[in-house]
Formats: structure tokens, sequence, C-alpha cells
């Protein structure tokens, strides 16, 4: 349900901008990384930005990142195997900011943006996860497998901010790179390297 | 200005998102018996084989000793042994939460079986009261080993070698105490336990610590031990706060080694008693078959 009304909200806003005389629609893939928790993986972000001012827009946009660790471990403590702990991060965000733009827009132009993010993520985090040695005769177990791990799911808020150096390729095409840095309370927060490319008319 | 601000709000997100790494483990938990439970015997759980996953770390224990999942029987406590009496008639399950210093829990649900096999009879005997034994089974590859213990206190007819109760509740409860003399040439197919045969029986039952609490549990596979005190200089003492049981072993010409239980302590301790003392009676057998 929060989904689709995510999906609503960027529909109806992004055609509102969509309409606008002055516009442009940014499709970027980026590879993000989870600092807190050191996940890596990466994702893709649809923007759509008006423009208010020449050196003023307003953006609105949605992304989509999937994220993972893997933290090693295969020994053995007290007869006691330790087995590899797994990290899984994915979301789906929301986040509008205006961006303000310096530069020629002609040949290169840097924009900076900052703005609120919604967010719902899942991330399952392995807290523990063992192999028992073997039991006495009178301990019966279904699984000599202990597996211990921590959720956090849910909607969550936050910002985003950022920078993209954009360089024109075309009458309405650009291409950009950016980097940007997304705080989300309470659940977790990521930076990300993009490249992207934009329609402008 | 407004460059500033998003500056600023840049610096905050890349704060926030790069905040301190998180590694979180939780305890590793490991827990057994010390010694194969038995319905309604007190028995020793174990959790020190748990350990934290982090160098600097200290850990908690509570149990769900019923295995229901409703409730956790014991509250957080840094000693990671508990006794507990065994709830479980055949078999059931027995949980654990370990939780380390940051709070992560590791839970562990273990199900424990009773494999008790063991019949109950009454041999012929030599003595004009006969007395009731149990036989506990152990099967190993190739071989069965049979452990027969008198179940109850041996009773003698009147007689003023030694002593029987006036009451017939305490006579059936408590059987006689007579000198070691006596007890040591009851019966020629059961005899005198000795101190060697008493030990195993106590490791059998838990260990010293546990052994004087099981051996009195009023259950069909236990021995029952009763706390029928001593007789010294003439005199009954200690009637329902201690039992006496001759051992077949003797220290020297005036004194042999005697089990004591009590009724204010899990505890079976051997002691030396005078020969002539009047104490209790259990007697035994081993049978071996291959």
């Amino acid at each position: 349900m929060k989904k689709l009304i995510i999906s609503m909200i960027l529909l109806a806003v992004g055609g509102a901008l969509w309409s606008q005389e002055n516009g442009s629609l940014n499709f970027s893939g980026s590879y993000i990384y989870m600092p807190q928790y050191r996940m890596s993986g990466a994702g893709y972000t649809i923007s759509l930005q008006q423009s208010l001012k020449p050196w003023l827009r307003l953006e609105i946009g949605g992304s989509y990142t999937l994220g993972s660790r893997t933290i090693k471990r295969n020994k053995t403590v007290n007869n006691v195997r330790l087995l590899d702990l797994d990290y899984h991060h994915a979301a789906y965000s929301l986040h509008v900011a205006p961006v303000v733009t310096t530069g020629n827009a002609g040949v290169a132009s840097l924009e900076l943006f900052a703005g609120p993010v919604i967010t719902w993520q899942s991330n399952v985090f392995d807290l523990n996860h063992y192999e028992m040695p073997e039991s006495p005769g009178y301990i019966g177990r279904m699984t000599d497998i202990v597996y211990v791990n921590r959720v956090v799911e849910g909607t969550f808020f936050g910002g985003i901010a950022g920078c993209r150096v954009n360089v024109r390729t075309g009458e309405n095409w650009q291409v950009n790179l950016g980097v940007s840095a997304m705080g989300i309370i309470k659940a977790v927060s990521s930076v990300s390297a993009s490249i992207g490319v934009r329609y402008c008319w | 200005m407004k460059a500033k601000n998003i500056l600023l709000f840049l610096l905050a997100a890349a704060l926030m998102a790069s905040c301190e790494r998180e590694d979180m483990t939780s305890p590793v938990a490991l827990f057994s018996a010390q010694t194969p439970p038995i319905y309604k015997f007190k028995v020793n759980l174990d959790a020190s084989g748990s350990f934290p996953t982090e160098d600097v770390d200290w850990l908690e224990y509570r149990w769900d000793i019923n295995g229901d999942h409703l409730g956790w029987e014991t509250d957080w406590s840094g000693n990671p042994i508990v006794t507990i009496e065994f709830p479980f008639a055949i078999s059931g399950y027995i949980g654990l939460q370990v939780r380390n210093s940051d709070g992560r829990i590791t839970e562990l649900y273990q199900g424990f079986i009773t494999d008790l096999n063991y019949e109950i009879f009454r041999p012929h005997t030599n003595l004009e009261i006969g007395f009731s034994v149990i036989t506990y089974r152990f099967y190993h590859p190739g071989h069965l080993w049979a452990w027969m213990w008198s179940c109850e206190n041996i009773q003698l007819p009147d007689s003023d070698g030694w002593y029987n109760y006036t009451a017939a509740a305490d006579r059936f409860a408590y059987g006689s105490l007579m000198p070691w003399s006596v007890a040591d040439t009851l019966e020629k197919n059961y005899h005198l336990p000795s101190k060697a045969d008493w030990q195993e029986m106590i490791n059998y039952c838990g260990g010293a610590t546990l052994a004087g609490f099981n051996l009195q549990v009023e259950a069909e596979h236990g021995l029952q031990l009763t706390l029928p005190g001593i007789v010294t200089e003439g005199l009954l003492r200690e009637q329902n706060s201690a039992g006496y049981y001759w051992t077949g072993d003797e220290v020297d010409e005036e004194s042999a080694w005697a089990l004591k239980i009590s009724a204010d302590s899990d505890e079976a301790k051997f002691v030396i008693l005078d020969k002539s003392s009047l104490a209790s009676v259990r007697l035994m057998n081993i049978l071996n078959y291959r």
C-alpha cells in the first residue's frame, strides 16, 4: 500500500512537472555504499526537474536500491563453527529537492540539491550463524545450525543532498556524474556515486 | 545564501550517512545438562560453553525451563549454571537466551530426552521380610549391564540386636536401623553397597552436590531414600532430618563408612560411623550379560 501511495505521488507530481514548459527527465544508475553497516550495492533513480529560474529548479525523484554484505568467518571457536554473516538491504525512496545550478548550461553545469526523503526499507542483518558441536545422546535437535537475525523494515524519513556535473551532448541531451548522501533516521543511510543521462525540453 | 544552506544540508546528510560503523553480533549460545537428566531429579543446566563473539563482553542468561515459550522461569543472571528439577517424564524442550552487553540476544531451544530402562520386582531372599528391587538396565554393544538396588530400606523382624520403629507406617518407611556387623551379612544374593557402589549411584544421581536430593525423590524410578536418623549410644537422633546408610567398606575394626543424606541439603556425603551405631541399609547386586 505504501509503495502504491509513493508511486501515485510520484506520478502526480511528475505529471505536473512534465507538463511544464521547461523541464528535464533524468535517468541514472548508481553505486551505493552504506557506511554504517559497510554494505554496498547498486540502484537506479528517475527524476524530473522543473525550471523555476535560470539558476533554480525543483526536482522530484524516485529510486530503487539494493545492497548486501557478507562477513566471512568460517572459523571454529570452542568447537563451534562460525558461519558467514549476511546483510541485505532493499529500498524504495522518494525525494523532493530544490536544485541550484551554476555554470554554462550550453556546455557544462554544476547542480547542488538537497531535500527531504521518504523511504521504504527492508534490511536483514545476521547477528549470528553457527553450527553447534555434536550433542550428547539425551539432547535432540532438529538442526545443529543456529541462526539469529535482526530485521529493520518500514517507512522512514530523512534527507538527501548531493551534486551533479552535467555535460551537454546534444540539443536536448546531457550526461551527468553525481555524488549524493542520503541520511535516514532509524534506518540505513547511504552515500552513492551515479552516472546518468538527461533529456531536456 | 541558498547554496550555503544546501552545502550545510549536504554536510549533515553525509554525516548522518557515515555515522559510526556498527557490527552486530549476538553471542554464541550453547548449553547442556551436566549429567543425563532424569524426571523429577535435580540437574544442572550448564551454559558456560556460550561465548561472546566480540572481544570484550559479558553475558547474561535466562531460562525457559518448561519449554512453553510463554515466559522465562528465571531472571537474567550472570551465572551460566542453573539447577532445575527436570520437568519431563519422557522428553521436552528447554530454552535459553544469552544476552551480551549490547543487549543482543541469541535464543536456543533444545529437546531433552530421558531414557530410563528399569523394572521393579520382589526377589526371593533369605530374609524373613522381603524387599523390592529396582533394576536399571544399560545396554552397550554386545553387553547388558543390570544394576539392582533395593528400593526400600531393609526391614527385619523385631530383635534386641537392632532398632525397629514402633509405628507400622514408620517401620515401612524407615526399615530397621542395624549395626554394621548385621548389615554386612544379611543376604547372600544381595550385598551391602561398597563406597564405590554408592559413589557410582551418586554420580548417576547428578553428582555429590545434587545426589542428596535426588536419592530422596519420591518417584518410582528413584531409590527413594528416607531419613530415619541414627541410633547412637542407645538414642535415636536426627529422625526426619538425616539418613545414614551403611557401606560395605570398613575404616578400621571399630568403624565403617556410611552415606549421609539430609533434609536441608542437596548434598550426599560419606561419613565414618562407629560400627555399633544403628543405621539404615540398602542392598544391591550387579549382573553382566554378554
